[in-house]
């Protein structure tokens, strides 16, 4: 269904207007992406519909104050965004076992031998994400956006609230703390 | 260009944000530099791994429970937003908070009204002495025959 992008403003006005059943067409035209950036950060199907349903329902919540002074997707994006940041923040409070404990639960070798058996792929997710995990969760986020959302540097100010200068700091500065983490994987696996 | 910058250009390369010329310049320096070469591929396989790109399939089962979970929701427009204003207010503003705070504005009122009002006593100069000889019809007076002289308030002067 690829309804052009200017359809968003009357289902708006309808909604506003008290037809709240109009909503629906605004979430069937941008539940791929709100669900897939869930998804990409929560890496679990269940709590991601959960988070990215929340996503709706805030902006459902927050629609009066939509001025059409953006593209609706991107509104949106920020409400997304808004709502996965307070995810992350309150996953990390939760977190107490760090990469270094995982690492030392399963021995100094048991990387390479996870690595080179069946269940490969989930040992390799879980350290993924104990990786990802470590990160402070805006650069996860913006990570998460670029790289996996494929969102540009403008469409990433537009969602964070900040300017391309900051996004561009912060993407880089991301990507370094990024390739730290997995350098440190890497040495205390001896892989 | 010093080579931080230039590594920059080549990230934002890879993130399809440069024009055609800085491109150029990109590349070249791609072409030329080992280290660059070897930041990218690494970061290439890193993000490859860490990020995925998840695409859930579109569902109408997602779209019904949005829409169930909004119908317990105040409307969106005018009328639910001035709902939820008037409930914000409703809870900010209880009633025996509301009655402290008018008590409070009644009491300043009350004690700012009651003070007298103060006038100043500004002594007359020689042209206010003879004006207010000129309207009491009288010759001028002075301090010797008790009259207005110079200093003397209009309160002193008609007292």
């Amino acid at each position: 269904m690829n309804e052009p992008e200017n359809n968003d403003e009357q289902i708006i006005r309808a909604v506003l207007n008290g037809r709240r059943e109009e909503f629906a067409h605004l979430v069937r035209r941008h539940q791929e992406k709100v669900r897939s950036l869930c998804l990409s950060l929560m890496r679990n199907a269940t709590e991601a519909d959960d988070a990215a349903q929340e996503v709706f329902v805030k902006a459902f919540q927050a629609l009066g104050r939509f001025q059409g002074r953006s593209r609706f997707s991107t509104w949106l994006y920020r409400v997304a965004y808004r709502h996965c940041l307070d995810l992350l923040r309150s996953r990390g409070r939760r977190r107490t076992d760090s990469l270094e404990v995982l690492l030392e639960e399963r021995g100094e070798g048991a990387m390479p031998v996870a690595a080179s058996s069946g269940g490969a792929a989930l040992e390799n997710r879980e350290v993924l994400e104990k990786i990802l995990s470590s990160l402070p969760p805006e650069y996860r986020l913006i990570l998460t956006l670029r790289e996996a959302q494929g969102l540009s540097y403008e469409e990433l100010a537009a969602a964070t609230g900040t300017t391309l200068d900051s996004v561009k700091a912060r993407l880089r500065r991301a990507r370094q703390a990024l390739e730290e983490k997995a350098r440190h994987f890497r040495a205390l696996s001896g892989v | 260009m010093n080579h931080d910058k230039m590594k920059e250009l080549v990230f934002a390369m890879h993130d399809g944000e440069l024009f055609p010329a800085d491109r150029s310049v990109a590349e070249s320096h791609l072409a030329s530099c080992a280290e660059c070469r070897a930041a990218l591929a690494e970061w290439r396989k890193t993000a490859a791994a860490m990020f995925p790109a998840e695409k859930p399939v579109a569902s109408e089962a997602f779209v019904s429970a949005v829409m169930r979970r909004i119908e317990t929701e105040p409307a969106a427009g005018f009328w639910g937003r001035l709902g939820g204003f008037m409930e914000t207010l409703r809870t900010a503003f209880s009633l025996p908070r509301l009655a402290l705070a008018g008590a409070a504005v009644l009491a300043v009122t009350v004690f700012f009204l009651s003070r007298p009002m103060k006038t100043a006593s500004v002594p007359m100069t020689e042209a206010e002495v003879e004006f207010v000889s000129d309207l009491m019809e009288g010759p001028l007076q002075t301090a010797e025959n008790g009259g207005a002289a110079l200093g003397t308030t209009i309160e002193e002067y008609f007292l």
